[in-house]
């Protein structure tokens, strides 16, 4: 039985392509409304980012998808490995004309795709906030007023920006992960950690700037 | 039950109970070898309810109660026509002895066992040579050990569906020993699992199913086969 993995579409689709390309795993072009494709035995399912956790959790071998959906899905799976690609910052995001310390967040609603990690936040430092759980265009929520915050990914900045807003406190940094299925890494024990040792040799490589120095 | 940890969820109480092992632990006192068959509710923090079958073998110190019970356990899976099942026993107390001569970095290296990331071991400032003895055994799946236990325990149930493989944890407070886990390669998840343990001065061994993925695999079973698999 072949590997099944699973590749998060959009921004990091063409990322996570280009990894596995570099260890000599062939990743079919998506065409079409297909969900799933096959190259050299190994399955690929091309799915939502914040349905990848989830795949891996009930079966499917391998998947990668950001650290912040990783954390938010809070899956039971292992996560071998942090990538060098990906990397954004999980934020707070206020108006920008607004100044205000976290201490004046008591009561704030703040949209998010992330309800978990936001909760936990501001539980931690023992701030009492109400979550509005959004799906997407959060910025949006803030701008038309329906939430007086808002925590999501940024990345270049250039959205919040444009929009009149401001990243006021950055929550966590985060980064593609790879994830395997607990059951997978028994099923193809070598096979899998051959896969790990080489995209972790990929990563000292760039990192490096052309030496490896994995662990093996 | 009156143990167990009050939680309120969506405004209702729920007693959570999520460990029938150290319930049925703290009522026994005596040190006579006894097995204590269970079927219980577990109920989670988030208030949601499965049903869990295990067996507890109590006031057994030879390794010979641990063969006992593993063959109970293929008896059982057995009688539910599960055939294709894989058992895999990693070692707690191992991973400690590993970790005796550096204890400063305990939590961070179970962190990563429980992630399988070696990369959060290779940042720790502790030597090379460390660093391989960990990854190896990190790495070690087979159906041999070099340690005396595990070697008799192979030896005695002699089935070739057990692996010793150290990657194999399981995070209760109780198991100090031998943990184990029981799956089927087609199934994306664990039927259950169990380990060794100290109570009440003296070692106990149990394992314990999960009725809910027992029944989901059952069924996914029976779908696979009228519709055939996804690859």
């Amino acid at each position: 039985m072949g590997l099944k993995i699973a590749i998060p579409e959009g921004r990091l689709l063409p990322l996570c392509t280009k990894a596995l390309e570099a260890i000599g795993i062939e990743v079919p072009k998506k065409s079409g409304r297909k969900l799933s494709l096959q190259k050299n035995g190994i399955s690929f399912l091309f799915s939502k980012s914040f349905d990848v956790p989830l795949y891996v959790e009930h079966g499917i071998d391998l998947g990668i998808a950001g650290g912040d959906v990783v954390l938010e899905r809070g899956c039971d799976l292992f996560v071998p490995l942090e990538l060098d690609f990906g990397r954004c910052r999980l934020s707070l995001i206020t108006h920008e004309h607004r100044t205000i310390t976290m201490d004046d967040m008591e009561g704030y609603r703040i949209g998010t795709k992330y309800p978990k990690l936001t909760q936990a936040y501001f539980a931690q430092r023992g701030i009492s906030i109400k979550v509005l759980p959004f799906s997407g265009a959060i910025e949006l929520g803030l701008v038309l007023g329906i939430c007086d915050a808002i925590v999501d990914i940024v990345d270049s900045g250039r959205t919040i920006q444009e929009n009149g807003l401001t990243e006021s406190e950055v929550l966590m940094n985060v980064g593609a992960m790879l994830m395997v299925n607990r059951i997978a890494q028994k099923k193809h024990f070598d096979r899998i950690n051959e896969i790990v040792i080489q995209l972790n040799e990929e990563k000292e490589k760039t990192k490096r700037g052309g030496v490896t120095d994995g662990f093996s | 039950m009156k143990e167990g940890l009050r939680t309120l969820v969506n405004g209702e109480l729920f007693l959570a109970h999520p460990d029938p092992t150290s319930q049925i632990l703290s009522h026994l006192k005596g040190q006579h070898a006894l097995n204590v068959f269970y079927c219980s509710e577990v109920l989670s923090l988030h208030g949601r309810s499965r049903w869990q079958i295990g067996v507890e073998r109590m006031g057994d110190e030879k390794i010979s109660g641990t063969v006992e019970l593993l063959r109970m356990l293929i008896q059982f899976l057995e009688s539910l026509w599960i055939q294709d099942f894989f058992i895999d026993i990693g070692s707690i107390k191992l991973w400690e002895n590993h970790m005796a001569d550096i204890p400063e970095h305990r939590q961070e290296i179970w962190r990563s066992i429980r992630q399988r990331n070696f990369g959060m071991i290779e940042e720790l400032p502790i030597s090379a040579k460390k660093k391989q003895e960990l990854w190896r055994l990190l790495n070690t799946r087979s159906q041999s050990s070099d340690d005396e236990e595990m070697a008799d325990l192979l030896s005695q149930i002699q089935d070739k569906r057990i692996f010793v493989d150290m990657g194999t944890i399981r995070f209760l407070p109780y198991y100090h020993e031998l943990v184990f886990e029981v799956y089927v390669p087609s199934f994306g998840a664990p039927l259950g699992g169990g380990g060794r343990y100290r109570v009440n001065g003296g070692l106990g061994f149990g394992f314990a199913l999960d009725a809910e993925i027992l029944s989901q695999f059952q069924n996914s079973a029976s779908s696979q086969t009228e519709a055939g698999s996804w690859d």
